[in-house]
């Protein structure tokens, strides 16, 4: 915290003290000073962020409300996109798949990156970075290539993954075409690429954990098991929780990796709210409508993600 | 202190220049050239591309930017690119999507710089099935030509498979007993959907309706749930499901291409992919599963997208007209190399084209299944492109054996109703 | 902490190393797929190593798509998108970190409270309003909003305040303005956190997907991301080449990785945890 008072031995580099450097002549400029300052310099984030995040959700809500055309002739329509909507199975299949989705994606990521980072935690290990980089690369690609990828990896043709699986006696089931296994396996592929984040976040979380603590209990007879449930899990539980709050926000907005790998199939088995906002946009050109679930889709994210982050008691992490 | 305080205007003074540069609209070079974006790839874009660097070479004064890019985003960028007012001056649409995008389409008889026909020095009759570029009575583009589905054979594995490889089934029975025949051999028998795709199921579902003389639309009411339409599903998903002809899910350009499939069905545009394969293929109508022997098609249109208001316009839409009257000499290359028949008369009645590898192996036959009628195309309605959307979900699940036929027709058409009744 | 007294010696090490190489295969494998020949890669039996090593599927993905020209565009908005980021934030952070002023702290909370709000959502109202500034298919379309994240506000302000106040009062003291101190103080001490928030914002920008799908239609301005979709069901491409433009597009930040692993790893930490 900046202090207004400046310390005693805070004398100008040529040694002498100014005559209107007083400690009071000083406070009272900066009370002054800073109101205007502090917001002139905030000024451009507030412009970029006013302009690219704040305004569009006003706008995309008026939207919402035409039945909108660029060429020319918006007519203003009311709630009628909204009714139109609730009133079509494929919305609430839409949402319905979103949250399904964010169900799985979130113990996956969150499973997966605390389970590296707990496998790595101190670990005397010849090549611990490798193998750390190893499980942190795929953060590095593309949503793209993962999804390309991923789908050729899954390819019930030229895919390894159903081969070896079959090769085992195992028995593939269509990864992407089946309307059951659809959703977990792009999750799954997601939390393939994004558990290197939270595990790298988790290590340095892990990390912050003071040694002793782990010592004294070694010593009062606690074995590993007792140590995590006691003394990681609770002083991680901040922070772990934080975690799913943002791997929700980021699951239920998801489009990149369903667009490239099953385009919301089979049938719209895996089309999310994202995609179908998308879809009703840019492939039917109902710009009004699409506003609509967008708007929809944000009010969900935002409102949810307040809640938890209150209930939870999470407002000391964004402190 | 002083060099550090240089640096950052320094800095500064590039950056600033750098975003301008950056700003500033990356690709339209000259204001003569003008843009053409198609949604072609593989031997159709090869074809244009060939096309366009002639037109070039033998007029300097038509400079053409030419691009071309992935199906599915193709539509959203011209509606869009209109919308910004940077559209490009030419584009290609698909009879299908067409009426969806009609509202940023010009007139080709009344555009800014006149009448294009006119200046192209051509009329609606020089074209076959001129009728397909009129919606709601006005050409909202120029014909270019007709594709569609047939279905391409593997000739080494007929023989494996003790099938004839110069006779192509054409009966249902004989295909199904070829069918049999290629198991044995452990190859795949049959794929009626390119790479498997969900549009490209529904049109196969299409080709087996109107074979079994079913009916797609009635006007403004779905006329596809009845018991014809349930058969041609039903034949369909027996294919994958029951018969093992497949499998749902799989790419059957992938398994064709990899010498694992016998049959295929995709579409005129494939002959070049065929041929670079180097397989051994035939190419032939599908059978008469029921009644007659069809498939599903389509047509390309050559459109000008809306411009915005400006002096630069009308000289852009001149140089238009000037590139299209050149091309019109092309359309046989057109369809030498892109695979598809030429809708413009003087191109498909050229006899170089009869000639040429592509006549012999795919287009001769490609072209008197359009002249007969064999090759039919969905029926023209503003809201087909959503009717499309709406059932490819049901088609897919019944393909893929989590939705019972009957089921998936029944919601289909819920579906469809919803989607034409909605204003 | 786990201590599996189970594992020691090499099974400890086969069973770490094992899991590595797993979680890494689908990389070597798309490695693997770029150089092989085509009747492998579409072979329905997997072919590990590759009988010749070819570099046509490169050359031919050049020929046919822009590759190139992708990379360069995706360079442009990160690049932008990181520079920006770094000259805005600094000043908001600064504002919201070392300058006093009533409701400084609501209004941090109120602004990061917009982590929470899923930008990209706002595709459609977005569109319009970047189409009427003028920036739709310009790279500052999609740099600009990337500039302004609240998690880069989040990163800088936690940093700055917890630096030490000692240098910046005696310069105050010597009447330097608030230029002279964030240039001569502030920054020169917080290059740890501009070189984490550099790292993170430049992998979140040439990663971005859905606005750049949105904003950037047109086919010569198309980033990365973007042109890899069109790869796929395009109909003259197939896996060889998928998997070599994946290649391409991954080769960056792989020779990154490899030579700087340690400053990206320990950069990301320090994006993701501030206290």
């Amino acid at each position: 915290m900046s202090t207004a008072i400046p310390s005693a031995n805070a004398v100008s580099r040529s040694g002498k003290v100014r005559p209107d450097s007083t400690p009071a002549a000083a406070q009272k400029r900066w009370i002054q000073d800073d109101a205007v300052v502090g917001l002139l310099f905030l000024l451009p984030y507030l412009v970029l962020w006013g302009l690219f995040a704040v305004l569009p959700i006003g706008y995309g809500f008026y939207i919402s409300l035409h039945r909108w055309n660029p060429i020319g002739g918006s007519k203003f329509i009311g709630f009628e996109n909204y009714t139109q909507l609730f009133a079509v199975a494929r919305f609430w299949n839409a949402l319905k798949n979103t949250f399904v989705f964010a169900g799985c994606v979130i113990p996956l990521i969150l499973g997966l990156g605390l389970g590296f980072a707990l496998l790595l935690h101190r670990r005397s290990l010849r090549g611990a970075g490798l193998i750390e980089g190893a499980l942190f690369f795929p953060y590095l690609l593309n949503v793209s290539v993962v999804s390309i990828l991923w789908a050729f990896l899954l390819d019930p043709n030229v895919g390894i993954v159903p081969y070896y699986m079959r090769l085992l006696g195992l028995g593939s089931p269509d990864f992407l075409n089946s309307p059951v296994f659809v959703l977990p396996t792009i999750a799954f592929v997601t939390a393939w690429w994004l558990c290197g984040y939270r595990m790298v976040v988790f290590r340095a979380g892990l990390n912050a954990i003071p040694q002793e603590l782990y010592e004294s209990s070694a010593i009062d007879g606690a074995g590993p098991i007792r140590q995590f449930f006691s003394i990681t899990l609770p002083l991680m539980k901040p922070s772990i929780l934080f975690a799913a709050v943002l791997t929700l926000v980021g699951g239920l907005r998801t489009l990149g990796q369903v667009i490239i790998m099953t385009n919301g199939g089979p049938g719209t088995s895996s089309e999310v709210l994202a995609l179908y906002m998308y879809r009703l946009a840019f492939e039917s050109f109902n710009f009004g409508q699409a506003a609509a679930v967008g708007f929809i889709l944000f009010a969900i994210i935002f409102v949810l993600s307040m809640v938890l982050v209150r209930v939870l008691g999470l407002r000391s992490e964004l402190n | 202190m002083a060099s550090r305080r240089e640096f950052l205007q320094g800095m500064g003074g590039l950056g600033l220049a750098a975003m301008t540069n950056v700003l500033s609209n990356p690709a339209l070079a000259a204001p003569a050239k003008i843009w053409f974006n198609t949604l072609f790839h593989g031997g159709d874009a090869d074809a244009m591309e060939t096309i366009v660097k002639k037109i070039g070479a033998a007029d300097s004064n038509i400079q053409v930017d030419l691009t071309q890019g992935a199906w599915t985003e193709y539509y959203a960028q011209l509606y869009n690119s209109v919308v910004a007012e940077a559209a490009p001056q030419l584009g290609i649409v698909d009879d299908f999507r067409y009426e969806s995008v009609a509202q940023v389409l010009y007139d080709v008889t009344d555009t800014p710089a006149g009448n294009m026909l006119d200046r192209m020095g051509i009329k609606p009759g020089d074209f076959n099935q001129w009728g397909i570029s009129l919606v709601g009575g006005k050409p909202l583009g120029i014909p270019l030509d007709q594709n569609g589905f047939g279905i391409f054979y593997n000739k080494d594995i007929f023989k494996q498979a003790g099938l004839d490889p110069e006779k192509f089934p054409e009966t249902r029975d004989e295909f199904e007993n070829a069918c049999e025949a290629i198991k044995k051999i452990g190859k795949i028998p049959y794929h009626p959907a390119l790479s498997g795709e969900t549009r490209f199921i529904r049109r196969a579902w299409l080709g087996l309706l109107w074979g079994n003389n079913g009916k797609f639309l009635e006007g403004d009411k779905p006329a596809f749930n009845t018991d014809k339409g349930r058969e041609a599903l039903q034949y369909l998903v027996d294919g994958v499901l029951k018969r093992g002809w497949n499998k749902p899910g799989t790419n059957g350009n992938n398994q064709f291409l990899a010498g694992e499939l016998a049959m295929l069905q995709n579409g005129t545009w494939f002959y070049l992919t065929v041929e670079k394969a180097k397989l051994n293929y035939g190419c032939s109508m599908p059978p008469k599963f029921f009644e007659r022997r069809v498939a599903w098609g389509g047509y390309h249109l050559i459109v000008l997208p809306k411009q915005p208001d400006s002096k630069e316009t009308i000289a852009k839409l001149e140089t238009t007209a000037a590139f299209l009257k050149a091309f019109l000499p092309y359309t046989s290359l057109w369809g030498e190399m892109g695979g598809a028949v030429p809708l413009f008369k003087a191109g498909i009645d050229n006899p170089e084209l009869k000639q040429t590898n592509t006549w012999r192996k795919t287009l001769g036959m490609f072209a008197q299944a359009a002249a007969s009628g064999a090759m039919l195309a969905e029926p023209r309605h503003p809201k087909i492109t959503d009717v499309d959307l709406a059932i490819e979900p049901f088609t897919q699940q019944a393909y893929n054996g989590t939705m019972s036929v009957k089921d998936a027709l029944d919601q289909a058409e819920k579906a469809v109703d919803k989607v034409l009744s909605a204003s | 902490m786990m201590t599996l007294g189970v594992l020691k010696g090499p099974v400890k090490y086969a069973v770490y190393y094992g899991l590595a190489i797993v979680w890494i295969v689908p990389v070597i494998w798309m490695v693997a797929t770029a150089v092989k020949p085509t009747p492998e890669v579409m072979s329905f039996t997997p072919h590990w190593l590759p009988s010749a090593i070819t570099l046509d599927h490169f050359r031919t993905l050049l020929d046919k798509r822009p590759f190139f020209l992708w990379l360069f565009n995706s360079f442009q908005v990160a690049f932008w998108a990181t520079v920006i980021t770094v000259v805005v934030t600094t000043f908001a952070a600064y504002s919201l970190s070392r300058l006093k002023w009533r409701g400084r702290d609501a209004l941090f909370l109120l602004l990061l409270a917009g982590m929470f709000i899923p930008w990209e959502i706002n595709a459609i109202p977005l569109f319009f309003i970047v189409k009427k500034i003028g920036l739709l298919n310009t790279f500052a379309g999609v740099f600009l909003p990337l500039s302004a994240l609240p998690i880069s506000l989040f990163l800088l302000r936690q940093f700055f305040i917890n630096l030490p106040t000692d240098l910046e009062d005696a310069a105050r003291l010597d009447g330097c303005g608030h230029f002279r101190i964030l240039w001569h103080v502030i920054i020169p001490v917080s290059l740890p956190a501009y070189g984490a928030l550099a790292i993170f914002i430049f992998i979140f920008a040439w990663n971005e997907f859905f606005w750049s799908l949105v904003a950037l239609q047109r086919s010569d301005v198309r980033t990365i991301p973007i042109g890899l979709k069109t790869l796929v069901a395009a109909s003259d491409i197939q896996y060889d080449l998928m998997m070599a433009g994946s290649f391409m597009a991954t080769l960056p930040a792989l020779i990154v990785f490899l030579i700087f692993r340690r400053h990206v790893i320990s950069g990301i930490s320090m994006a993701g945890v501030q206290r």
